[in-house]
């Protein structure tokens, strides 16, 4: 989805900073809001940080709201760091100007949006309580989703990836590859997936899976492995090294 | 209200191309100011003619692309590899019709044509959503070796598509494919551009898997001057694995 024009809503909006997901009152060093935010999937929010740890969080509001502040402690105010554009159904949150040191950015969006985050070369990176599909690319940092609903497309290094899918669109694809560190996916009980993992690596699944049945035998020293979890379904791709893959069921 | 008699089909293919005379475009766009369904015709019509429009990869010239279509093709039966832009068109366009016009239903009774497969991984190929174009590559990977177009268009997606997800589902379907070894030139550059550690690592194994020249150069290469140490030491096994199959094969 293409920003075409850019009608910058920059509002630093402490009101909304106050939303619960980001009650702590430490000082920031930028903060932006975008009200009028319509929850729901047909809304993108997207977030564009490097070197960032970053965290979002789904609320109530109907408003995208951003705090920026450094991992130093050096948090005195710096306004036009932050920028936000909502155009149409899009909202772009980034950081205006390169940065001297890593810092975090929290993130507030509506329940329900698409949400996607790219992120580079910055500490951790969770998502949590936004109920809707989740696209993030990141560089050195683990990833943590919890709540995600449709799918996740979910590439980084250097860090493990945790994710709480809480229910899967049949038609959408998913995937989570990492060259590091472990794919831990959590599913509901009744998941159906069919599952593309690369041949290599250890499985521990709570999911009975059975090898895929009717195509090709796997060749020797084949790539990658398919597996179904019940009778197949939602395509989920998983990809690491120096790892190991679990999957578990969601209590 | 036009029945379907009315609708002047063979106009709106020869408009798209712009081989109307004047009274006759005058007529039909006469026609098409109160005719809803010619207008959604027409334009889907126009995208398709934009579709056939070969996708070139970076440094995919149109001799490289008859060579790669040649290579892929030739264990296959009668591969239809020299068409005219007219025949090209007739043939989206009287698949476009069909579908539009005259019987939904008939794809599902047939099965679908390898041409409307092939529009439809395109079409969403060309998608800015990551999760469309990951739909295309699932729906174009049946097709992939015997349709130009689409064999393209996964050499593109796999050296420029912004989504390491999309690029290692490209991979996936390369790897599948009947005869992935006639792009291994394309296969071998993109390991060249590639920066996402994870989908480097899928490549290398890509290529061992091809084993042919280029392949095994493209792996020297990274085995030589590769940053990663990681990906050096898995480049140096795929060799060293090859040489072993070599050896065995001509002791």
């Amino acid at each position: 989805m293409r920003i075409r024009s850019h009608s910058m809503l920059s509002v630093a909006c402490a009101s909304l900073l106050c939303a619960p997901a980001m009650s702590a009152q430490e000082p920031a060093v930028d903060t932006v809001a975008v009200r009028n935010v319509a929850p729901g999937p047909r809304t993108l929010v997207i977030v564009r940080a490097a070197d960032a740890s970053i965290h979002v969080v789904g609320a109530a509001e109907s408003a995208v709201a951003a705090r920026m502040r450094r991992t130093s402690g050096d948090n005195r105010a710096e306004p036009g760091t932050l920028r936000a554009d909502h155009n149409a159904d899009t909202v772009l949150v980034t950081v205006a100007r390169p940065q001297r040191a890593p810092f975090v950015l929290d993130v507030s969006v509506p329940r329900g949006v698409a949400l996607r985050i790219e992120g580079a070369n910055g500490g951790p990176v969770s998502v949590e309580r936004v109920g809707g599909p989740v696209e993030l690319t990141h560089s050195n940092g683990k990833v943590t989703l919890a709540n995600v609903v449709g799918y996740a497309l979910v590439a980084t290094s250097n860090g493990g990836i945790t994710a709480q899918l809480d229910s899967l669109d049949r038609n959408a694809a998913s995937s989570f590859i990492t060259s590091n560190g472990n794919v831990v996916l959590t599913m509901p009980a009744n998941v159906r997936a069919t599952l593309t993992i690369d041949a290599q690596l250890p499985i521990e699944s709570d999911f009975p899976l059975r090898a895929e049945m009717g195509g090709p035998a796997p060749r020797v020293g084949a790539r990658v492995i398919t597996e179904h979890i019940r009778e197949g379904g939602s395509a989920i791709r998983i990809s690491t090294d120096n790892g190991v893959v679990r999957l578990e069921v969601r209590r | 209200m036009h029945d379907e008699r009315s609708h002047p089909l063979d106009a709106l293919v020869l408009d798209v191309y712009d081989e109307l005379s004047a009274e006759a475009r005058r007529a039909l766009h006469s026609h098409l100011s109160d005719c809803d369904s010619c207008r959604e015709a027409r334009r889907t019509l126009a995208s398709a003619r934009d579709l056939v429009a070969v996708p070139r990869a970076p440094g995919l010239d149109e001799a490289r692309v008859e060579e790669l279509v040649r290579r892929a093709t030739q264990a296959r039966p009668a591969p239809r590899t020299r068409r005219t832009w007219l025949v090209i068109g007739g043939a989206v366009a009287a698949t476009l019709i069909a579908a539009i016009y005259l019987v939904p239903s008939r794809s599902e009774k047939h099965g679908d044509s390898s041409d409307a497969r092939a529009i439809n991984s395109l079409t969403l190929l060309e998608q800015p959503a990551s999760q469309q174009r990951l739909r295309g590559i699932m729906e174009g990977r049946p097709v992939l070796t015997a349709d130009r177009r689409v064999s393209a268009a996964f050499v593109r997606t796999l050296r420029t598509d912004p989504s390491p997800n999309v690029r290692l589902a490209a991979i996936d379907a390369f790897e599948s494919a009947p005869s992935a070894s006639a792009f291994d030139m394309e296969i071998s550059a993109a390991l060249a551009d590639e920066r996402s550690p994870a989908v480097r690592r899928a490549l290398i194994d890509l290529l061992e898997a091809l084993g042919s020249p280029p392949a095994r150069r493209a792996l020297e290469q990274v085995q030589r001057a590769d940053p990663d140490a990681s990906l050096r030491a898995r480049a140096s096994a795929a060799l060293t694995r090859l040489a072993r199959g070599d050896a065995d094969a001509h002791p």
